[in-house]
C-alpha cells in the first residue's frame, strides 16, 4: 500500500490495540488513532492514565504490537518492523540508563548497535556534541547512579538523540522529577529540541507540560482522539466536557435558553451579551465559564457567598456558592478589594462572549 | 507559648538526659554474633591449624595420628621422589592431579553455568507464584543425600542401565560411559547446578526489564542485548554462582571416587585415600593445605572481579 502523499514525518492510520484480560474480556487501548505529524513539530500526547497515550506511543517505538492500523515514518512503513529496524528513539519514564555503563558509553550505545566503534573519532565526537547540548559535559565517566534524577534524564535524552532519530519518544519523562526542576527542564526541552532540530511526540498527562511545550496537543480520551490543536485552539474551544475539564479550569452550569440569555438551574441569570453562541430558547445545556473570565464587580448578574478562599500569589481565587447548589469559582486579580471573608457577598460578571455551550 | 517558656523547657531537658532504652538501627550488639564466633574459631580456625602444623610432621608408626620429627618430606614428595639410592627427581604426578581437579572443577563451573543462565532469566520472567514454586523445585536435590543422587548416575550410566538400553535400543554399541571422567563431570554438574542457579536468578529477579526494551530501542539486536545488557547486570550472580561450584567442586571426592571409578585420580580422592588406605596423615594433610592455598588463590581471583564490580557501582560486594 502506498503512503499517503503528505508531508509527515509521522503518520498513524487507524491504528487500534486490544488487550485479552486473563478473563477473557477483551480491553480496547486504542480505538483507531489517526495522526499526522510534523517535521520538527513539539508534538503532545495528552491524557489521563490508561486513556492509551503510552500504548500508543510504544507502538511507535515497536515496544508493543498493535492489533491494527498502520505507521508511517516518512515513506516507509514501520508497524511490521521490530523495535531496532526503527528509525524511532525513546526516552523512557524510568529513564532505563544501563547501570554497569559510564553515561558516555551510555550515549555511544546505540551508535556502537550501528557498527561503529565506541572508540573512533566520530562516536567521541558526537557523545561529546551529545553531552554539551544536555549541559552535562563534565559528567561524562559518571555511572548513573552517582548522577541526580534529573541528570539521568538528561543522559537518557542524549542517548536517545544520538541516533539522530527521524522522531524522538518522550514517556513522561518529566514525571520523576520535582516540580521546579520539571519546570526548569520544560524550557529546557524545548530549547533542545529546536537546536537537535529533531521532531518530539511527547507524552504527558499534565496539561501544564503540555500547554507550556507543544506547537500541537492531540487530547486522548479512553483510546480516541478526543481533539488535536495548538495550546490556543484546546484551550479557547474545547469540543467537548472532557476536554474543557482537561485542559485549564472551567466552571460548568447547567443552563435553559431565554429571551435574553439563559437562565441557570439555580436561578442566576446569564446575559446573552455573554454568551459565545445563543441558547435557543427553553433548551437546557451545559455552559462552561474559565475562572478568569469572571470579574468582581459592584452589582453583577451572578451572586453569591465566599466558600473558599485560594491566594496564590499571582492571583486570587475565590469559590461562590450560588442559589441552588451551584458553586462557580473566580480568579481575581491581585489588587481586589473586595470582600474575602467567607460567608462574604460577592457580585461577578462573566466577560463578553465567555460563556459557552459544552457538549458532553 | 511564649520565647521565654521555649528557653526554659530547652535548659530542662539539657539538665536532666532523658534514658531511651532503645538501639539505632544498624548498631547491633557483638554479643549476638558471639556464639558464632566462637565455633567458627573453635571448628574452623583451630582445625586449620592442626591441619597445617601436620603438615610439618612425620608419619605415626601405627598409621593413625601423626609423630615428630618436624620435616618438610610430605612438602618436598608433592613434586619430588626419591629412589632407593637417595636421589632425588622431579616428579609430576601430585601437579598433574591438581592440574585434572582444577581443569575439572573449571569444566564444571562453566557447564553449570551454561544450564543455569537461561534456566534463571526463565524463571525470573515467570509470574511470581510460578516463580516462588520454580525456585523452591531448584531446591528439591538438597532434599535427597549426594550419595544417594551420586548412586542414581551408577546407575543410570552404567554398562546394562538405562542410557545404554536406550542407545542398544535403537540398535548403536554402548558406551562405555562408566567409570570415566565423563561420569565424574556428569554427576559434579548436576550436583552443582542448584547452587550456580540461585544466586544467578537472585540478579536475574532484580534485572530490570526495561532496560532491555531501551537496548532494543536504540537499535541491539536479541544477542546484543543478552551480551551487552543482560548478563552485565547478573555479573553478580554469576559470580557469586561460580564461588558456590568451583571451590567445592574442585575438593570433590564422592563423584570422582564412585563415578570416575577410582581410576582417575583428583586432590580429593588422594587427600582420602592418605587417611585411610594409606594411613599417612601428614602427607594427606600437606595435600589438604595445598588445596587450601589454591582455593584461596581462586577465591582471591573471584575477590579482584567482585572489587571491579564493587566499582562499577554495583551494591552487593561477594568479598
Amino acid at each position: 500500500m502506498n503512503p499517503v502523499t503528505s508531508d509527515a514525518v509521522l503518520s498513524v492510520r487507524t491504528l487500534t490495540k486490544e488487550f485479552t484480560n486473563p478473563e477473557g474480556t477483551v480491553f480496547t487501548a486504542l480505538g483507531g488513532v489517526d495522526l499526522e505529524i510534523m517535521p520538527g513539530e513539539f508534538f503532545i500526547l495528552l491524557g489521563p492514565s490508561g486513556c492509551g497515550k503510552t500504548t500508543l506511543l510504544r507502538s511507535i517505538a515497536g515496544l508493543e504490537q498493535p492489533t491494527g492500523g498502520e505507521i508511517w515514518l516518512g515513506e516507509e512503513r514501520i508497524d511490521e518492523l521490530p523495535p531496532f529496524k526503527r528509525k524511532v528513539n525513546t526516552v523512557f519514564q524510568a529513564y532505563a540508563l544501563f547501570p554497569h555503563l559510564t553515561v558516555r558509553e551510555n550515549i555511544s550505545f546505540g551508535l556502537e548497535m550501528e557498527g561503529k566503534s565506541p572508540r573512533s573519532a566520530e562516536v567521541q565526537t558526537r557523545v561529546s556534541e551529545m553531552l554539551e547540548l544536555v549541559g552535562l559535559g563534565e559528567f561524562g565517566k559518571r555511572k548513573p547512579h552517582q548522577l541526580s534524577g534529573g541528570q539521568q534524564q538528561r543522559v537518557a535524552l542524549a542517548r536517545a538523540l544520538a541516533k539522530r532519530p527521524s522522531v524522538l519518544l518522550l514517556d513522561e519523562p518529566l514525571s520523576a522529577l520535582d516540580l521546579k526542576l520539571r519546570r526548569e527542564m520544560r524550557a529546557e526541552l524545548k530549547r533542545i529540541q529546536v537546536d537537535a532540530g529533531i521532531t518530539f511526540v511527547f507524552v504527558t498527562h499534565d496539561q501544564e507540560e503540555a500547554m507550556s511545550m507543544g506547537d500541537r496537543i492531540a487530547v486522548l480520551n479512553k483510546g480516541t482522539i478526543a481533539q488535536l490543536g495548538s495550546p490556543r485552539e484546546l484551550y479557547g474551544s474545547p469540543v467537548n466536557r472532557f476536554v474543557a475539564e482537561f485542559i485549564g479550569e472551567m466552571n460548568f452550569l447547567t443552563a435553559t435558553g431565554n429571551a435574553d440569555g439563559a437562565m441557570t438551574a439555580g436561578g442566576t441569570h446569564l446575559p446573552a451579551a455573554a454568551m459565545i453562541e445563543p441558547i435557543p430558547e427553553g433548551e437546557s445545556v451545559t455552559v462552561g465559564v474559565r475562572p478568569e473570565h469572571l470579574r468582581a464587580v459592584d452589582r453583577g448578574p451572578i451572586n453569591g457567598r465566599i466558600v473558599a478562599v485560594q491566594f496564590l500569589g499571582t492571583d486570587v481565587r475565590l469559590c461562590l456558592r450560588l442559589g441552588g447548589d451551584e458553586e462557580v469559582w473566580a480568579r481575581v486579580s491581585l489588587d481586589y478589594e473586595g470582600p474575602t471573608a467567607l460567608g462574604s457577598e460577592v457580585s461577578l460578571a462573566p466577560t463578553e462572549r465567555s460563556v459557552r455551550v459544552v457538549r458532553p | 507559648m511564649n520565647r521565654s517558656h521555649v528557653g526554659s523547657t530547652i535548659e530542662e531537658h539539657a539538665a536532666r538526659p532523658r534514658h531511651i532504652s532503645w538501639r539505632r538501627p544498624g548498631t547491633a550488639s557483638p554479643w549476638l554474633a558471639a556464639p558464632a564466633i566462637i565455633i567458627g574459631v573453635l571448628f574452623v580456625g583451630v582445625p586449620i591449624v592442626i591441619v597445617i602444623v601436620y603438615s610439618f610432621m612425620s608419619r605415626a608408626p601405627g598409621g593413625t595420628g601423626v609423630a615428630w620429627p618436624v620435616t618438610f618430606e610430605n612438602w618436598q614428595r608433592l613434586l619430588f621422589e626419591e629412589d632407593f639410592d637417595g636421589n632425588r627427581f622431579f616428579n609430576p604426578q601430585y601437579l598433574i592431579v591438581l592440574w585434572r581437579s582444577v581443569w575439572t572443577a573449571a569444566l564444571t563451573t562453566a557447564l553449570t553455568l551454561v544450564l543455569a543462565v537461561p534456566a534463571a532469566v526463565w524463571i525470573a520472567t515467570r509470574p511470581p507464584r510460578l516463580r516462588s514454586l520454580l525456585v523452591l523445585a531448584a531446591t528439591i536435590p538438597f532434599w535427597t543425600n549426594t550419595l544417594i543422587r551420586t548412586y542414581a548416575w551408577m546407575i543410570l550410566l552404567n554398562d546394562q542401565g538405562i542410557v545404554n538400553a536406550a542407545i542398544q535400543a535403537f540398535g548403536l554399541d554402548p558406551l562405555a560411559l562408566y567409570p570415566s571422567l565423563f561420569a565424574t563431570v556428569i554427576g559434579l554438574v548436576y550436583v552443582f547446578v542448584p547452587f550456580m542457579l540461585l544466586p544467578i536468578y537472585t540478579s536475574a529477579a532484580k534485572f530490570d526489564f526495561r532496560l532491555a526494551e531501551a537496548a532494543y530501542d536504540l537499535g541491539a539486536t536479541r544477542l546484543r542485548v543478552v551480551t551487552r545488557v543482560l548478563l552485565p547486570s547478573l555479573r553478580p550472580g554469576i559470580l557469586a554462582g561460580c564461588v558456590l561450584v568451583f571451590v567445592p567442586a574442585l575438593g570433590a571426592f564422592i563423584q570422582p571416587m564412585l563415578l570416575g571409578g577410582a581410576k582417575v585420580d583428583f586432590i580429593g580422592t588422594i587427600i582420602q585415600r592418605q587417611f585411610k588406605e594409606s594411613q599417612n596423615w601428614p602427607f594427606g594433610a600437606a595435600i589438604s593445605v595445598a588445596l587450601l592455598a589454591l582455593t584461596l588463590i581462586a577465591l582471591l581471583i573471584f575477590a579482584v572481579g567482585s572489587r571491579r564490580l564493587a566499582a562499577q557501582g554495583e551494591k552487593a560486594r561477594l568479598l
